[in-house]
């Protein structure tokens, strides 16, 4: 390891302002001497951006990021996106929060750390003393994995509330049910290694060309082996370049199409008999509540169920030729390998878990799963909402690695484990992130921390939220490297947070991959790491409650290596076990796949499969001969196939409102556009939101390229600059979500998945007008 | 050896040097911005430069969407019509430092090869430097 004076200094002034806190921040992870000239340190890390978890080289000079480079010995082969290659310019942009400031009277005012945190303290322990579940937290995909956990702690076991929720819950709580309710633990069982073994892809809803361009990139490059790629999607987007079937519908009827494919499957006995006798149990829902009542039913039911479900059906519901139906079915059943890929354009959605839970049927069905090439993947869109927010549990139902909060064991556990008074957590899941904001608009909630993400802008309905965080009679808190955003500007403290490697932890991507994230120069000005800021507010709010022995006791910690120990000893025994990843381990390594047990395993590439490496299945199910669904013990650990008829989205175009709106990603930005909107280049090739209309739509409108276009939906309206292409299909127009002054989801619909809690971004009806 | 002649191999060496580091520590080091030859704000390149983006389009950079603006620059802060290596670590790290260090100054470029647009090696490219990548650069 080559460390310069320069770095050295560098670390040797942080570490002794830190150890003033009582903290210290790790010294940076792997590291290469630089030899160009604009950099003098590589150190290993992983992008900012996306799920997809790309690892990556930082290069630093003079104590800023100068460059980004590919780590060629990461699943990404060296490569990154157009995104990815301008990291640098994240770091240094004119709008970083420098300094914690206090709103007054709509004017912000720099304030001391002390005083920031004295104000927090004080509100955040007024409300929790008249009512525990006054207070909330609003975490995010982004934040590490330490970071996410130390909150869950300082909530769930601290304070006994179960109000924090992360914006995970807008974007992945869809596929993390559907897996729990098929599989019986969250996260995909494959991984990217998949790509490189099966001939048939089958990609549901994923833009993957703009949202996952370097996932993109590695399914291309099969092509060269003769594959067949099958993709749905109402819209042409880049992606279907590749396709070798391009199935358009209308939006929202997919759950039809992914029925009919499983009718053609059982009609023409493409399924697999031994799979099915062995692995598989079937289950209906047969009174929706809420609670679902649901009954275990058998193989004849299900094929009774799906016996109109014909794809001459669906070309009536959907728009699907038949002949496509038939032919994708086929496909999927009779290759070697099939691996499907899906991403917001069915998560995203009021029937979300049950179209994730219909991908996995046509899996579970035809055996295209537990071995290489075979396999159901849902695609994530933030660094860390894997790691730190579906595995952490940082969601209101949930706590640490696998474990619910109405479960008595999981609680207990988590109690003992935590050294908290038994009955400490509650059994009542607490507020999901919609259901959060609502509480926090009617002053239910009175003090609520947002950190590390941008509800302001991101939220669906969003007008209807902004008003309800701009209140006087509540507190909010906004940790950002970013000032102003559109949550930011809303907030009574703007508390300013280092960015990325600024400060280091552990993210969790898309294939369970864990990558340690190293310090690589300093925050500017006050800008301090949210794991600090975290600790110091648990320790000061426990102590300002009456539970000051706590505050000591339960976060102790000096450093994020501390709590990713304890982290790896709350994951012990789980089906998520990550023991074996240790810190100087995930330093070193070029990520590591749980679960890991022990320190010598080399991680896990392929769960629930003994024969392709996943030794918890004999742990778990010792009988097992190969495959087991270990998370599924009620079920004798079989995975699940559901009967879900087919549900439309819950605001279908009508006369009044005649199109349907879907909202996505550019390759160019990511989410809000507070990072990617900072970098010239990205702005430059991507500046402003528009309206993408099918030609034959235009035509009828009187509409061309470059004209104005009113957007109104039920909820609000936009006026965007048309883009006449042949990519939506008639009937349906799409609008880029990233942009601060141009709200999208001032039209977008909060109705969300009951059972998910996730809302239905994806499909809106509206009317179009030429402004 | 006199001390003149000493002198004059120093000096020699000297310049020798820097007539090397000329050559490698530019390809290296960020180009600097240029302006745009015309005013460029609102409008999208390929309204301009059809032909070329007709090609980056048919190549494997137009499938992936590395656009203009990765070799380019952005006309109004910091365009760069002869884009420096630099600009191609991200994905290429390797390929660029075999570049860069080529023995040869005229092989100090990765546009000998491939094409500007296309990024496509053409087939005397191929057929003269087949395996200049694969054995790790220098010939």
């Amino acid at each position: 390891m080559k460390i310069t004076r320069r770095q050295l200094m560098k670390y040797s002034a942080t570490m002794a302002a830190a150890s003033a806190l009582g903290l210290d921040f790790s010294f940076p992870g792997q590291v290469l001497g630089g030899t160009e000239a604009d950099v003098d340190l590589w150190t290993k890390g992983v992008c900012r951006y996306c799920g997809a978890g790309c690892g990556l080289y930082v290069g630093s000079k003079g104590g800023k990021v100068t460059a980004v480079k590919g780590d060629k010995e990461n699943w990404n082969k060296g490569f990154l996106c157009l995104k990815g290659n301008f990291l640098p310019a994240i770091m240094t942009a004119p709008d970083r929060a420098k300094y914690p400031l206090l709103n007054k009277n709509g004017k912000f005012v720099r304030i001391s750390w002390k005083e920031a945190m004295d104000l927090m303290v004080s509100k955040f322990g007024d409300a929790y003393k008249a009512n525990p579940n006054s207070v909330a937290f609003y975490g995010s995909g982004q934040s590490y994995t330490e970071e996410s956990y130390v909150m869950n702690k300082l909530f769930k076991g601290g304070l006994g509330t179960n109000n924090i929720d992360g914006n995970p819950r807008l974007c992945m709580a869809s596929a993390a049910v559907g897996y729990v309710s098929t599989f019986g633990k969250d996260e995909p069982m494959g991984a990217y290694d998949d790509i490189y073994h099966a001939d048939c892809f089958f990609i549901v809803g994923s833009n993957m060309a703009e949202a996952h361009p370097v996932i993109f990139r590695l399914l291309n490059e099969q092509r060269k082996r003769n594959v067949k790629i099958i993709m749905l999607d109402p819209r042409k987007t880049l992606s279907a370049k590749i396709a070798d079937l391009h199935m358009s519908f209308t939006a929202g009827t997919d759950l039809a199409i992914l029925n009919a494919m499983a009718h053609v499957i059982v009609k023409e006995k493409l399924y697999s008999t031994e799979y099915l006798d062995k692995h598989l149990v079937f289950k209906k829902v047969t009174d929706a509540g809420p609670p679902p009542k649901i009954e275990g039913t058998s193989w004849d039911d299900y094929v009774k169920f799906l016996d109109e479900d014909t794809p001459e059906a669906a070309e009536k519901i959907t728009g699907c030729p038949k002949e496509d139906i038939v032919k994708a079915a086929r496909w999927f059943a009779q290759s070697k390998g099939t691996m499907s890929f899906w991403c917001m354009g069915l998560n995203q959605r009021t029937r979300g878990v049950w179209a994730n839970n219909l991908m996995h049927n046509l899996h579970l069905l035809t055996g295209q799963i537990n071995r290489p090439g075979a396999t159901s993947f849902s695609l994530t869109g933030q660094p860390n909402a894997c790691g730190g927010v579906r595995d952490g549990g940082m969601l209101s139902h949930l706590l640490p690695y696998g474990r619910l909060v109405a479960n008595d064991k999981d609680r207990e556990e988590m109690e003992d484990f935590w050294g908290v008074p038994k009955g400490r957590i509650q059994a009542k899941p607490g507020l999901t992130a919609m259901e959060m904001f609502q509480a926090f608009g009617k002053a239910e909630i009175k003090a609520m921390w947002v950190a590390c993400t941008n509800p302001g802008q991101s939220l669906p309905n969003v007008d209807a939220y902004r008003k309800g965080m701009r209140r006087d009679d509540t507190f909010l808190v906004v940790s950002e490297a970013y000032h102003p955003t559109r949550t930011s500007e809303l907030a009574d403290l703007v508390l300013p947070a280092a960015l990325w490697v600024e400060k280091d932890g552990t993210f969790g991507q898309s294939e369970r991959r864990y990558q340690y994230v190293a310090k690589v120069v300093n925050p500017p000005a006050e800008a301090r790491p949210d794991l600090d800021v975290m600790i110091e507010f648990s320790r000061r709010l426990l102590t300002a409650v009456g539970r000051k022995d706590e505050g000591a006791k339960l976060f102790p910690h000096k450093n994020s290596e501390e709590v990713w120990n304890e982290i790896r000893h709350a994951s012990k025994g789980t089906a998520y076990d990550f023991m074996g990843m240790t810190r100087a381990r995930l330093t070193a390594a070029h990520g590591i796949q749980w679960p890991c047990p022990t320190e010598d395993h080399p991680g896990t590439v392929r769960r629930y499969t003994a024969k392709y490496g996943d030794i918890l299945v004999k742990q778990f199910d010792a009988k097992a001969e190969d495959v087991s669904f270990y998370g599924a013990k009620k079920d004798n650990n079989r995975a699940t196939v559901w009967l879900r008829p087919h549900k439309g989205p819950a605001e279908p175009p009508d006369a009044e409102y005649p199109f349907a709106l879907t909202t996505g990603r550019q390759i160019e930005h990511w989410h809000t556009g507070t990072m990617t909107l900072n970098v010239p280049e990205l702005k430059r090739s991507a500046p402003a939101a528009y309206v993408e209309i099918n030609p034959k739509d235009a035509t009828k409108l009187g509409v061309k390229s470059k004209d104005k276009v009113r957007l109104t939906s039920r909820r609000g309206t936009i006026v965007l600059e048309a883009k006449v292409i042949d990519m939506p299909r008639e009937g349906l127009v799409f609008v880029p979500m990233h942009y601060p002054d141009q709200l999208i989801n001032s039209l977008t619909n909060d109705a969300f998945d009951q059972l998910s809690k996730q809302p239905e971004y994806k499909i809106c009806a509206v009317k179009l007008e030429k402004a | 050896m006199d001390i003149a002649k000493a002198g004059r191999k120093r000096r020699d060496l000297f310049l020798i040097s820097c007539l090397a580091l000329g050559l490698m520590v530019p390809s290296v080091a960020m180009a600097a911005a240029k302006k745009h030859p015309r005013e460029a704000a609102g409008q999208e390149c390929t309204e301009c430069h059809i032909d070329q983006e007709n090609i980056w389009e048919g190549g494997k950079h137009g499938l992936m969407g590395v656009k203009c603006v990765v070799c380019h620059g952005s006309p109004e802060k910091n365009f760069a019509p002869k884009p420096a290596l630099t600009r191609c670590r991200g994905c290429h790290s390797d390929q660029v430092r075999q570049v860069t260090t080529a023995r040869n100054p005229k092989e100090r470029t990765c546009f000998r090869c491939h094409d500007h647009h296309s990024v496509a090696a053409s087939e005397a490219a191929v057929k003269q430097h087949s395996g200049f990548h694969q054995k790790g650069g220098a010939q």
